[in-house]
């Protein structure tokens, strides 16, 4: 099923590299070393970070129209063909906003909190695998890496609903802390099945695991091992049904309801970027990432990703919000025992039967 | 002429040592205690970009998740429910200060002189073949199984304890 169609080396299987190559050649006839490196690097921060941008843009408006296709309304439409300049339109409108910040307010934590939110939801996309040599850097910790900076932006929200001298902002803040902290714990939990089943935690080695098979289907605990991962890693981005610290029917906007302009914005970039993330890493670690037959390896993990981003945006549109006490009893009572169980039979299945269930 | 490698990773090292103090010594100056808070976020992420870069990178991504992601976000949780306008009032008078000069001072050389005088048992690194996560995962069980296992009773004795103490009236 899931044949490797075009050999590594050949340049739409990793074209990161000799790009790299050739970019390094022409630098270091003229400058001495690490000039070169460090105008790379920075170049290819640059590179991923516009990537990682035009990707929230198509999905700010693929999200409103599918949302309004669901909800049975038109959507943006207007600005361009089917709306499709829309994000252009918004952006633009963002950077020319005054950001206002409070009286009230805390000034320096309540200006960094954006920033606070937004670097680590870019750093996480340096280790992601686009392809078979498609990544930044491919560490040996990577999933553990992705979940430790994920961990980070709650950090970001306490300090936003803190130093906004609100008490909207405060209650969002605090929402947004209990629960980060409750889904966590199953979300690094179930990433471990994956990572016993392939024996790395290196996001590359994850997916090279799954040549044979998608660890979806690895019975019986790929199925729950992916349902948990997605809606623990739902309730970790704050989406819908998860999205109490920004319930805007009982606390205006939460933790963000004093930001306006770009300095919202932030706070829009990281949450769609982290939604990506979500979709990106389901599709890596239960889905295969970037394997499939006859497209190009990158172009696969782009569908699968954005069909996991479809399935955020169908749920948000499906489920109403939940009530505080039935989420935090679905993290502590539901989710975590069942991701202990799931990885432990994980671990027995392993050293019993090797080969069947594991690598 | 090019800049040796050594000299960026020197550099990058003393940076990050530079912060992880300025954030303990904001901890102690900062008026509030969120600021403070904050500060000790600071020092945290310091000390794990420091393990990055001594090539520890399993405790780096380890320090940040527990000690920045849970513990800190646990500590700013406590906090937040504190009112937002309080600042420390400024305690005591002269004679204080003067003794607390005194104290600090005392320490001060106490241990300047200690840390001056001690011979410091040197250790040469060896390069390894394998990944740090795999040299701590077979280290942990298997020569440090014992302790390893032992901490962990503790761990859960302890969480036993804070809820039996939290359930009480």
């Amino acid at each position: 099923m899931n044949v490797l169609v075009c050999p590594p080396d050949t340049f739409i299987c990793d074209p990161f590299r000799p790009i790299w190559g050739a970019g390094y050649a022409l630098l270091s006839a003229f400058l001495p070393e690490p000039v070169p490196t460090v105008v790379l690097t920075a170049l290819t921060i640059v590179v991923l970070f516009t990537i990682v941008a035009v990707i929230v843009m198509s999905q700010t408006l693929a999200e409103r129209r599918i949302v309004g296709f669901m909800q049975g309304r038109l959507g943006p439409n207007r600005v361009g063909p089917q709306g499709l300049l829309q994000p252009i339109a918004d952006a633009l409108k963002l950077v020319l906003k005054e950001i206002i910040v409070p009286y009230q307010a805390d000034r320096v934590p309540f200006l960094l909190a954006p920033f606070v939110i937004l670097v680590p939801s870019l750093i996480i996309w340096a280790v992601i695998p686009w392809g078979p040599g498609l990544s930044v850097t491919d560490l040996d910790i990577g999933v553990l890496f992705i979940l430790a900076m994920g961990a980070l932006p709650t950090i970001g929200i306490l300090m936003a609903g803190w130093a906004s001298g609100n008490k909207y902002a405060l209650l969002g803040g605090m929402r947004s802390a209990a629960q980060l902290i409750s889904y966590e714990i199953p979300l690094v939990i179930i990433a471990m099945v994956p990572v016993l089943l392939a024996g790395s935690m290196s996001l590359r080695r994850i997916v090279e695991a799954q040549t044979d098979r998608w660890f979806i289907l690895a019975l019986p605990v790929g199925p729950v091992a992916m349902l948990l991962f997605l809606i623990a890693g739902i309730a970790e981005v704050n989406r819908s049904p998860f999205d109490l610290p920004e319930a805007e029917s009982e606390i205006i906007a939460g933790f963000h309801t004093e930001y306006s302009g770009m300095a919202w914005g932030l706070f829009y970039l990281a949450e769609y970027a982290n939604a990506f993330a979500v979709s990106a890493l389901t599709a890596i670690l239960f889905f295969g990432g970037w394997m499939g037959p006859l497209l190009p390896p990158f172009i696969w993990f782009f569908l699968k990703a954005y069909l996991g981003f479809f399935v955020i945006v169908w749920i948000r549109s499906t489920l109403p919000r939940m009530r505080y006490d039935q989420l935090m009893q679905l993290a502590w009572k539901v989710a975590i025992p069942i991701a202990l169980i799931t990885v432990g039979v994980t671990a027995i299945g392993i050293s019993l039967f090797p080969g069947v269930v594991g690598y | 002429m090019s800049i040796p490698v050594e000299f960026l990773v020197a550099g990058g090292f003393y940076t990050f040592a530079a912060l992880a103090v300025a954030g303990a010594i904001g901890l102690i100056l900062a008026r509030r205690v969120f600021h403070s808070a904050l500060f000790l976020v600071l020092t945290l992420s310091s000390v794990a970009a420091e393990l990055v870069i001594l090539g520890a990178d399993f405790l780096a991504a380890v320090q940040v998740l527990v000690y920045v992601g849970a513990i800190m976000v646990l500590i700013i949780f406590g906090i937040m429910l504190t009112p937002q306008q309080v600042e420390l009032p400024d305690i005591g008078g002269p004679g204080q200060a003067l003794a607390g000069v005194l104290v600090a001072g005392a320490i001060l050389i106490v241990s300047t002189v200690v840390i001056a005088t001690s011979r410091w048992p040197r250790s040469t690194p060896t390069p390894m073949d394998k990944s740090t996560t795999e040299t701590i995962g077979h280290g942990l069980f298997n020569a440090f199984v014992l302790p390893f296992e032992i901490a962990s009773i503790l761990l859960v004795v302890a969480m036993i304890g804070a809820i039996v103490i939290a359930r009480e009236e």
